[in-house]
């Protein structure tokens, strides 16, 4: 009898030495994902100052050290915050475009627009993403819970609009809402780069509404 | 990052990329996946690189793979990608470099994601016991139990191929 064991070993491929494209686009995308998370964590110092009283002069380090950017507080009288008042490098704006079937919204950020919907999904995007809409990557972008999963329970407990939710950061560089409408599980995901504070991803979830096109997944 | 750090971070993924990559084929069952993860993978290690440098390399990169592999199964948008109405065909592959024995790669894809890791790691890349529980975050009990489960299923998703060699 052949023996199982033998034949999972003998799976084990042999490895293939990386050419340098690969090795140098894996150092590229390292760079750049340290320099969005610095971006990230300059930003997020900001709003603390802001919160403080000040507002502040991020002084962003651009080679050299892991320590995170030194935020210098200036003298200067902090500027009204336009719109929510959210100071975490991007801000919402009430939506007064053309709606897209599935799901009609209220909020969106500044700068961003309904890229598209289809049965499942309403992808929020910036203008001229002609991506798929099944990539999310840079987006925020809401759906209905498959069917044959319930909601997770885990994270952060919000209320969305008067509803219980979810709100958790895997970590794989998306954070995600979860929530029942009271008719519907719905999923508002927003990619970390866009860097939302999670009252802001609650507030855009607030404007939500699921309409009779939208469709829940199987699987 | 230090640029002398950078430049050991560089030649560990020349030395060591492809053997991520063939774990991460394996875990994933499809080539394009892997090298997503893989990438994935080696971000989450760049941006760690100050600590797992202190550590021992590989075990600290093989976590952050399997941990990126088991968080991709859990995005609602993955399971939705892999529904189906009907059980797929096996699949098949005209690519030089797959494994042959695709009967066995496809029962491995039909395991639950951390069983299916603890049989590949374990079995397949021959790593111990102690070793699969670091790259999984959990006890050497949990691996055995995750193994044993994961090789009886196996058996049985191949079971007409040894009755076929029993008789």
């Amino acid at each position: 009898m052949t023996d199982l064991l033998d034949r999972l070993g003998d799976l084990a491929p042999e490895p293939l030495a990386p050419s340098e494209e690969a090795v140098a686009g894996d150092v590229r995308r390292g760079r750049r994902a340290l320099a969005r998370r610095r971006a990230i964590r300059g930003a997020a110092g900001g709003a603390l100052l802001v919160a403080l009283g000040g507002t502040a002069t991020i002084v962003a380090r651009q080679h050299g050290s892991e320590t995170p950017p030194v935020a210098t507080p200036s003298h200067r009288a902090p500027s009204p915050t336009a719109g929510t008042g959210h100071a975490a490098g991007i801000r919402l704006v009430d939506y007064t475009g053309d709606q897209k079937p599935g799901f009609r919204v209220q909020k969106v950020p500044e700068g961003y627009v309904l890229q598209g919907s289809n049965a499942f999904s309403l992808d929020i995007a910036k203008p001229g993403d002609h991506s798929d809409l099944s990539n999310f990557e840079g987006k925020i972008v809401i759906m209905l819970q498959s069917k044959d999963v319930a909601l997770h329970k885990q994270g952060k407990q919000v209320s969305v609009a008067g509803h219980d939710g979810w709100l958790r950061e895997p970590g794989d560089g998306a954070m995600i809402l979860e929530y029942n409408d009271g008719r519907h599980n719905v999923v508002v995901q927003s990619w970390t780069s866009l860097a939302l504070t999670d009252a802001q991803l609650v507030e855009l979830a607030s404007g939500v509404t699921v309409t009779a096109q939208a469709q829940a997944g199987v699987g | 990052m230090r640029r002398s750090q950078e430049a050991e971070f560089e030649a560990y993924v020349r030395e060591h990329r492809g053997e991520l990559v063939a774990t991460a084929r394996l875990l994933a069952g499809d080539a394009h996946l892997a090298e997503d993860l893989v990438q994935t993978a080696l971000v989450r290690l760049y941006l760690a690189w100050g600590r797992a440098r202190r550590t021992q390399v590989a075990a600290y990169a093989r976590r952050i793979l399997v941990n990126c592999f088991i968080d991709h199964r859990r995005r609602p948008w993955v399971r939705r990608e892999h529904s189906a109405d009907a059980v797929p065909d096996r699949p098949t592959s005209t690519d030089p470099d797959t494994p042959i024995d695709q009967e066995l790669l496809a029962a491995l894809r039909d395991l639950p994601p951390r069983m299916r890791a603890a049989v590949v790691l374990r079995h397949v890349e021959d790593h111990s016991v102690e070793e699969v529980a670091d790259a999984l975050g959990c006890s050497t009990g949990t691996v055995k139990s995750q193994t044993a489960r994961g090789l009886d299923k196996l058996r049985a998703a191949l079971i007409p191929h040894f009755q076929g060699d029993q008789s």
